[in-house]
């Protein structure tokens, strides 16, 4: 700007020799200067005062302090080791209590001799036989075993299946051959458990030198386990719709089928998780487009499903299936009545009619019996609502086995926590990583509140897990978990990833280069001059 | 014939505010779709002075609601009566047109206290500065516009021409209601005072000039330094008469309306630019482009350099502080957030304040060139404008080299004008150097 401007008469040029004396300016007057040194000062005082402070507010970079030693112990698996303790409680009908305790000193010595199952820290205990099983008795034990030595009946074991019981009949064998029997029976109600624990841990830090090694199957078979199952969630939404391809059947008697065959199920489930029941019923559902439809085969005077139409056969885009209801996912129960002229229908290959979904549901196509109906039974549904609990157990992630639900219960518990405290833990390691590795993002209050209450959730879970509180485990672990996603994809962070500290120059110097030359010179120029004068003065 | 001539011999004024209202009325009148058009241009309306969002503003308003609630109006609440009409604007633009012409009358642009120009007797007829406003086409275009940004420039106008009267008071009051309606203005806090303070002490200077003999007239008079007010006393009260209006309009403000909402919505929206709607100034395209994280340091860096030029115009301009005024009123209409023609308008015509240094740019400088360059943007801009936004056969860049090449032509007149400012004074210093060339050493 021409704030500087001192009009000057122009020099002559050189070879006028004449005009020399004008060609030095006259020198400027005292009040002048001091003007012009006013307005430089008065320039650099807005930017000093002003500007500085307001680039230094605006543009620092707000980097909360984490707990970075802590969230590497964890991501490296040094703030925990997996164990589970397991109390066992052996009741015996044998009145005599030396023969008894016998047997639980005799098992103890068995587990800690061996290594088949050393993941699980187990503590035998005695107990009194009563007929009468009381549901609070299941609390005091994971696993209760009823040695009734009176029965005459050969050597057997079985488990409940309401009820972490498992009935032993040892029969006539001795107490040592009793014991061994026993032993081995509670193995293999924990073996397939300590499998899937030790699938889990293979790939992270935590993977201990107790676990044991898998076959390529087994690694198989689990792997679809987990890629099928919904990720944990505290509440579930199923949504049981009746899709008919014709007008009939147009209802269906939902509730009843859903008391009977599906409630003992929902009510043992819902100590892991909530759930909600929705149901619809959709007529002159048509197939989607993208698939060949059925085939009528002469041989059998049956309709074929291909295989390869399985996973194009829900109609996404006209049945009302709705993607999400609220918080929590929602798993689909599809159950499909074909036309009469398309009936029976069922699936080619092995002419089945139900099939999974992995993570979104399963789908049933029901072929009526002869008598056609406008609505279904409670009767006709039986069938059907059993392949959807079992469907049902299958994405929650209930582990296949061993045949007492309880026990399963217990099993998915554990490995729900489990799994929830590695993915928190890799997740508290990737963001440590990444906040050491990129030191001009801004990390905000809210992800050192996040990562403190991940830390503070993980290291009550881990207690809970050894002190065998397995549901307040699963708790604090999902919340753990949420809190660590919370604070690694927190968005004002993500924002500022990828703007290294070099593209800052292209930011400023554009605009504020040609600024700051002529502030700059001008002071330079100004300051030159006054040490001249100084110096000319002294 | 002879009639007419004979009245504007004698009323020359009348016959100027007459013809002026006549214009608009009639211009209303035979196009009433025209008002209509202009608000909707973006040159004319911009988010914080839009005729149509104070209409939002006074439906809300009336009906009992809070009027900064819908996050659309971010004009100033004491306009809440009742909408304007453009018998009002036309009203306002007379008596700014008005106030100019006192301005221009009272001498103030050519002689002050230690300083009268050369060229004094150069000085255009008030008339005509009053005619350069009201016959400007960006004014006009304005007034049918209804902006509320005129009544900002109508209490500029009359703070500055209080500040002629050396009435401190009711200029800083001015003032105040000129940044009570839009933000701006406060910028001129110092070369207003400045102007006001030397108008102050004008006559005890005139006094002692006439009361010298005749050896020392024309040149530097010792004046009695007791008889003055003193320079940062009347500087503090003028400041405080500011803020006290200031707060006093809040106050006022606040009893009409339910909550302080709008001192955010109407102070915030210009500091921190939320609403991006292309318009003539400088920001817009600059913060659509702005990467967030940089978007407040460089919204603090635009209002640092509008601020910072305030206090040094003051400084170098002190023996001519009516220039000072109206150089930062360039500054303001260049480089202001929501820039507008209205603005810009004003500026240019309130330039022929200092008509008696017109020859210095007009032979020295590139006068012609720029008003080229402005008739040249005047014409392309809104064609600009449809190219991009409405026949989509242009994109954002059109427009906004439009919108350069215009803030550029009014730099050069700017700089051009400070130019002959200077060149003025100089030259009363130091009259062999009249008429040569000089350069910047």
């Amino acid at each position: 700007m021409a704030e500087l401007e001192k009009p000057a008469v122009k020099p002559s040029t050189a070879e006028d020799p004449s005009r020399k004396d004008q060609a030095s300016p006259p020198p400027e007057s005292p009040a002048a200067t001091w003007t012009r040194r006013c307005i430089i000062i008065a320039f650099w005082s807005v930017v000093i005062c002003l500007g500085l402070p307001h680039w230094i507010w605006t543009t620092s970079i707000h980097r909360s302090d984490l707990p970075l030693e802590t969230m590497n112990s964890w991501a490296d698996g040094k703030a925990h080791r997996f164990q589970y303790p397991l109390s066992i409680r052996i009741d015996t009908t044998e009145k005599d209590h030396e023969s008894r305790a016998a047997l639980v000193a005799d098992l103890t010595k068995k587990f800690q001799q061996s290594s088949d199952l050393p993941l699980y820290d187990i503590n035998i205990s005695p107990g009194h036989y009563s007929e009468g099983f009381l549901p609070e008795q299941e609390k005091d034990a994971d696993l209760v075993v009823y040695v009734d030595n009176e029965s005459k009946s050969p050597q057997q074991a079985s488990l409940r299946p309401w009820a972490p019981v498992l009935d032993v009949q040892p029969g006539h064998a001795g107490p040592s051959a009793a014991s061994e029997f026993i032993f081995h029976e509670i193995v293999r109600a924990y073996a397939d458990e300590q499998r899937s624990l030790s699938h889990l841990m293979s790939d992270s830090p935590f993977v201990s030198d107790k676990g044991i090694a898998l076959t390529a199957d087994q690694k198989t078979k689990l792997d679809a386990r987990t890629t099928r199952a919904f990720k944990y969630a505290s509440m579930y939404h199923l949504t049981f719709s009746l899709f008919s391809a014709s007008a009939t059947p147009s209802a269906w008697d939902i509730d009843v089928a859903m008391q009977q065959y599906l409630s003992p199920l929902l009510r043992q489930l819902s100590n892991v998780s909530r759930f909600t029941v929705d149901t619809q019923v959709q007529l002159h559902a048509a197939f989607s487009p993208s698939i060949a439809g059925p085939q009528f085969d002469q041989a059998s005077g049956k309709w074929h499903l291909q295989k390869t139409d399985l996973s194009g056969f829900v109609n996404a885009a006209e049945w009302p299936l709705n993607p999400s209801i609220g918080a929590g996912p929602t798993i689909n129960f599809v159950l499909y009545v074909p036309t009469k002229d398309q009936s029976p229908l069922e699936i080619a290959e092995t002419g089945g009619t139900s099939w999974l979904i992995p993570q979104w549901g399963g789908v049933q196509i029901y072929n009526p019996s002869n008598k056609q109906d406008s609505a279904l039974s409670a009767d006709d549904l039986e069938a059907v609502m059993l392949t959807f609990a079992d469907q049902l157990t299958a994405l929650v992630g209930l582990p296949p086995s061993p045949p007492s639900l309880t026990l399963r219960l217990a099993s998915m518990t554990r490995e729900r926590t489990t799994s929830l405290i590695l993915s928190a833990s890799s997740t508290l390691g990737a963001l440590s990583r990444l906040t050491l590795k990129l030191t001009s993002i801004a990390i905000p209050n809210s992800v050192a509140k996040s990562v403190d209450e991940t830390i503070a959730r993980l290291e009550q879970a881990c207690l809970d897990l050894r002190e065998g509180r397995y549901n307040n485990a699963l708790a604090n672990a999902r919340i753990a978990n949420d809190e660590a996603e919370k604070a690694f994809f927190e968005p004002s962070m993500v924002g500022q990833v990828y703007f290294p500290d070099e593209h800052k120059v292209a930011v400023y110097v554009p605009l504020l280069g040609p600024v700051a030359v002529p502030l700059v010179m001008a002071a330079v120029k100004e300051l030159l001059s006054l040490r001249r004068r100084k110096v000319k003065s002294t | 014939m002879n009639t007419i001539t004979k009245v504007y011999a004698d009323h020359p004024k009348t016959l100027l505010f007459s013809s002026a209202a006549a214009l608009r009325i009639l211009l209303v009148l035979a196009f009433p779709a025209l008002p209509d058009l202009l608000t909707g241009r973006v040159e004319i309306s911009s988010p914080v002075s839009s005729f149509t969002r104070l209409q939002e503003g006074l439906f809300l308003y009336q009906r009992g609601l809070d009027p900064y609630d819908g996050g659309i109006f971010h004009q100033s609440p004491t306009i809440l009566g009742r909408l304007p009409t453009i018998l009002l604007y036309t009203a306002l633009d007379i008596l700014s047109a008005s106030n100019l012409c006192h301005i221009a009358a009272s001498g103030a642009a050519y002689a002050s206290r230690s300083y009268t120009s050369p060229r004094h007797h150069r000085h255009w007829n008030p008339v005509s500065v009053a005619a350069a406003y009201l016959l400007n086409p960006l004014t006009l275009l304005t007034c049918l516009g209804r902006p509320t940004s005129v009544f900002a420039i109508f209490f500029v106008i009359l703070s500055v021409r209080e500040a002629c009267r050396a009435r401190s008071v009711t200029s800083a009051f001015a003032l105040a209601l000129a940044s009570y309606v839009s933000l701006h203005p406060v910028l001129l806090l110092p070369p207003v005072g400045l102007l006001c303070y030397d108008r102050v002490c004008l006559p005890a200077t005139e006094a002692a000039g006439r009361g010298g003999d005749g050896e020392t007239k024309g040149k530097k008079v010792a004046i009695d330094q007791r008889s003055q007010p003193s320079g940062l006393g009347f500087g503090l009260i003028y400041l405080a008469t500011f803020v006290f209006s200031v707060a006093f309009l809040f106050v006022l403000s606040r009893l009409l309306l339910p909550s302080w909402n709008f001192i955010p919505s109407v102070y915030l929206t210009p500091l921190t630019l939320p609403d991006l709607t292309p318009n003539p100034g400088l920001w817009w395209y600059f913060f659509i482009e702005m990467f967030d994280a940089f978007r407040n340091f460089f919204l603090g860096v635009f209002w640092l350099h509008m601020l910072s030029y305030s206090v040094p115009f003051c400084l170098r301009l002190q023996k001519q502080p009516l220039a000072a005024v109206v150089c930062m009123m360039g500054i303001i209409a260049i480089f202001e957030p929501y820039a507008n023609i209205g603005e810009v308008g004003f500026w240019l015509s309130s330039i022929t304040l200092l008509s008696h240094t017109f020859e210095l740019a007009s032979t020295h400088r590139y006068t012609f060139a720029a008003l080229a360059a402005l008739l040249y943007t005047v014409m392309l801009g809104p064609v600009f404008h449809h190219l991009w936004l409405y026949a989509g056969s242009g994109n954002a860049n059109f427009f906004y080299a439009i919108t350069l090449v215009w803030a550029l032509a009014l730099i050069i007149l700017l700089t051009d004008t400070v130019y002959s400012v200077l060149r003025d004074e100089w030259e009363s210093e130091r009259p062999e150097g009249k008429g040569k060339e000089v350069r910047q050493l």
